[in-house]
């Protein structure tokens, strides 16, 4: 049993946190060079522009986390997928496709079910990305998932002999 | 026929950005030669240089195997590289990949039997507004469903 996911229970958390903390030393900081020199309309714009930017920040990593598994291990003939406290079991020829879409701080390996089951039709989840990679350079874990879906389906569809 | 893949990003991406970005960096290098002489524009020349060859060799791995044109003619898809023909059957595409990066966009089609291009057929949608990340494909979400289906004919 091998994990092929990425411990996503606390990255996102600690970077939503990180970002959000962010913004706020920035807008402290800017507060304290314009206090005194800046008008209130200037406070006001800046106060909107930080919450602003704070909630779309907050709903967008949210967003993002939410949508992922905590952990996925290959178990051969099939994937055990653990969220939360639930847990499923995804055989390899129900997977009838297999993404994957990275951008340059995040990789996502998307499987799409021929039926949906506790999480639902498709799950996601990060996997291992070598440092220093592009963005169009294909994903070890996701390409030998792709092979061995093909083939558990192939094996699946052909007449028993 | 539909046409599935980008014309004018296609033209720009595969033709016109080498020559486009190759020519810009060079009438700079000259014109810094013709104004500053040899000898006080060598550092501009190795700069020029350096920033072609890196910008060549990004290019060259971006581009690489995209095909030219993708054609959708129903049960089938006739695809276009380097003066290459292929039919594609739904049928044989086994996976499909969106990846919104490098913009606009790749799909990428593994078949189940290697065509005359190859066993993947990588090609750029035409550009879109994405707000989410990971956003989904209209027509790599199309090409999959109907995928699925032509498969399920098949048995």
């Amino acid at each position: 049993m091998k994990k092929i996911s990425i411990d996503t229970n606390g990255s996102p958390k600690v970077l939503r946190f990180a970002a959000q903390g962010a913004l706020v030393y920035a807008a402290v900081f800017t507060f304290a060079r314009w206090s005194g020199k800046g008008s209130a309309a200037d406070m006001t714009v800046l106060a909107v522009v930080v919450i602003v930017m704070s909630f779309v920040g907050y709903y967008y990593q949210r967003g993002l986390s939410d949508r992922l598994v905590d952990e996925v291990y290959d178990c051969d003939e099939y994937l055990l997928v653990r969220k939360g406290g639930a847990e499923q079991k995804v055989p390899l020829s129900s997977v009838i496709n297999v993404n994957y879409a990275a951008t340059r701080r995040w990789a996502i390996v998307s499987l799409l079910l021929e039926q949906p089951g506790p999480f639902g039709r498709e799950i996601e989840f990060v996997p291992p990305v070598p440092a220093f990679t592009m963005v169009n350079t294909p994903n070890a874990t996701a390409q030998d998932l792709t092979q061995r879906a093909v083939r558990a389906r192939a094996q699946r569809q052909a007449p028993p002999t | 026929m539909k046409r599935l893949s980008t014309q004018y990003y296609n033209y720009i991406a595969l033709k016109a950005f080498p020559y486009l970005f190759c020519g810009v960096i060079g009438v700079m290098m000259f014109l810094s030669i013709f104004s500053l002489g040899w000898r006080k524009s060598i550092g501009n020349i190795v700069t020029s240089v350096a920033l072609i060859t890196v910008g060549t060799l990004m290019w060259w791995i971006n581009t690489n195997g995209l095909a030219d044109e993708v054609f959708d003619l129903g049960d089938h898809l006739l695809v276009r590289q380097n003066n290459e023909e292929a039919r594609v059957p739904l049928a044989d595409i086994v996976n499909v990949n969106f990846n919104v990066l490098p913009r606009p966009g790749r799909i990428t089609l593994t078949l189940d039997k290697p065509c005359k291009l190859g066993s993947e057929i990588v090609f750029m949608p035409p550009p879109d507004i994405y707000i989410n990340a990971f956003p989904k494909n209209p027509i790599a979400q199309d090409l999959l469903a109907r995928s699925i289906l032509a498969r399920e004919k098949l048995g």
